[in-house]
Parts: C-alpha cells; structure tokens; sequence
C-alpha cells in the first residue's frame, strides 16, 4: 500500500533538478512531466512483470502438486501391497498353515473354520485387482519413481509368489482335511460295529439271566448291576441307558 | 525494459488537468510533481512485490527441484530451509 510518508528520492531530485537548471516555471513544469513520465512507464513495466512471476509460480505450484500427488499414490500403492506381503508371509512353510493367527488375518471369525470357507477368505482378500493408478505413466516422471514402480513391481511379485504358496498350502490342508474324515467315517463305522456286537451280548446275557432267574423282579436287578459295572469309566454322553436295553 | 514508445495515460491526464484546472505554470508544476510523488510510491510499492515474489518463484523451483531429484537423505539445514520453503509456498498459495 502506499503511503504519503514513503520516501521519493527521484522526485526530489528532480524537484531539484528543476528549480535549478530550468529557466522558466513552465520549463520546470516540463522537466517534471518528463520524470512522471519516465516513472508511470517504470511501473506498467513493474506491473507487467508482477503479472509474469504471479503466472510462474502458479505454474511451479501445479506442477509441484502434480508431482506430489503421483508420489502419494506410489506411495499409498506401495503400502498396500507391502501388507499383502505381510499377510501372505504366513502362508510361507517355515508356518504352521494351521496357527490362528493367519485365519484371523483373511477374516475367518471361527477357530474352526473349514478349509475351503478359509481357502475362499483368502482368495478374496489376496487376488483383488490392483488399481489402474499403479499402470499410469507419468510425463514428468523422475527416476526416484522409476525406483517406486520397480518397488511396486517387486512387491506384486512377491505377492504372486506367495499367493502360489498359500494356494499349495491350502491344498495339501484340504487333503488332510479329507484324509482325516475319512479316517473319522471309517472309526465310526468300526464303534458302529462293535455297538452292535455289545447289543447282541446284552441281549443273550438277558436271555441267560432269564433262565437262572424265575422272576422279572430278580433279572431286573441282575441287568442293573450289569449296567452299573458297564457304565463305569465311560463319559456321561456315551453311557448306556434302560432304554437301549431291548426287554422282553 | 521502458521504451518511449510505452503509452503513459495517468501522465497525459495529469498533463491535461495541470493546464486546465491551475492557473499559473508554477501551480501546473506542482500539479506534476505531486502525480510523480504518486508514482514513484507505487512503482517503490511495485518493485517490493517484485522481490517478494521472485523469491516465492525461487522457493517454487527449489521445491520442484527436491521432488524431481528424490527422496535423497538431508541434513538438517537442508530439511529445516526445506520446511520453511514449503510454508512460505503454502502462505503464497493462499495470497495468489
């Protein structure tokens, strides 16, 4: 802003100029409208230039902005995939596929959680498309972004090779899981089985009793002890009840 | 650069007020003189601004500069003028 207590050294030295080496007050008058002259084409150049760097700087903050935010998207991308990494590391042999920790990591809820509602978490989580921005050639690109996207490379890289691993891990998991319950059906058959051998022998044990003892009171109390001793070591949920005990 | 062929309307006009509205040469000259205090004020003011902003462009440069050549580490001069650049060039941001 301008203010009247601004000095004007050239004023006053033309000022000087005028009233001691014009003639005439008008000469003077001359001599001053020449300096304002040579002054108001000073500032239009001043305004001209001000107008000049204004627009470069606005230039430099765009292209600044541009720059930082390619760099911010490298940035973010790079981060992302580095917790893939993280994540698939689990998936590595030295881990026990089978540890908490990593069903937690793709999002199973349950301890328990089947290997193919695992094996479908982790599809989900791990093959999702990585975004467009990460393709994006940039015309100012520098070499530090050139070091970024090799980074991006790598790391999408690694994502893949880890992601095989998991997939082989998940397989072999998903085979023993079978392996297992095939296992289980085959001893449950055998336990089937052998119920029914135990069925019979109670049965011909009561057919037995039936004949050294006259009345149903006395065969009663015989099959009781029976069960009593049968029951004995074996957990509450598998003890034999009266009411598998077919009576005639 | 100035050339005299660079119009200058405000000094025309000055020019027409001194010799109509004043009644002696001495009156128009005073006239005069005072337009060329206004002036000379206003061009002082000007070539501030003109610093001022080749500095901020300086900065700008500076900048862009850092971000082409990468995340090299720096020291801590070089981080502290660093910061100081970016906030100066925020400050301007909000000016322009």
């Amino acid at each position: 802003m301008t203010t009247s207590t601004t000095s004007t050294p050239r004023t006053n030295q033309a000022r000087h100029t005028a009233f001691n080496g014009q003639k005439t007050d008008y000469d003077a008058y001359v001599h001053m409208a020449n300096h304002a002259e040579t002054l108001e084409r000073e500032l239009a150049e001043k305004t001209n230039e001000v107008e000049r760097l204004q627009q470069q700087i606005r230039n430099m903050q765009e292209i600044i902005d541009d720059d930082t935010k390619h760099k911010t998207e490298l940035h973010n991308e790079v981060a992302r995939l580095r917790k893939y990494v993280e994540l698939i590391e689990i998936f590595s042999p030295e881990n026990e596929w089978s540890l908490p920790q990593w069903r937690r990591l793709i999002g199973s809820k349950e301890e328990n959680e089947d290997p193919e509602t695992l094996f479908n978490l982790y599809q989900f989580r791990i093959f999702t498309e990585p975004k467009e921005t990460i393709t994006e050639k940039d015309t100012k690109v520098s070499v530090n972004e050139f070091a970024q996207e090799n980074e991006v490379e790598r790391l999408k890289e690694m994502v893949m090779e880890a992601a095989r691993r998991g997939d082989e891990m998940v397989t072999q998991a998903r085979k023993a899981h079978f392996e297992t319950c095939k296992n289980a059906q085959s001893a449950i058959e055998k336990l089937h089985t052998e119920n029914i051998c135990l069925q019979e022998l109670i049965q011909e044990f009561y057919e037995w009793s039936r004949r050294d003892y006259p009345t149903e009171a006395e065969v009663r109390e015989i099959m009781d002890r029976y069960y009593d001793l049968l029951n004995k070591g074996l957990p509450p949920n598998n003890k034999n009840s009266h009411s598998t005990f077919n009576n005639k | 650069m100035t050339t005299s062929t660079t119009s200058t309307p405000r000094t025309n006009q000055a020019r027409h007020t001194a010799f109509n509205g004043q009644k002696t040469d001495y009156d128009a000259y005073v006239h005069m003189a005072n337009h060329a205090e206004t002036l000379e004020r206003e061009l002082a003011e000007k070539t501030n601004e003109v610093a001022r902003l080749r500095q901020f462009l300086e900065t700008a440069i500076e900048i862009a500069e850092f971000l082409v050549e990468g995340y090299e580490p720096l020291n801590d001069g070089e981080e502290i003028r660093l910061i100081k650049s970016v906030e100066e060039l925020d400050k301007l941001k909000n000016k322009l």
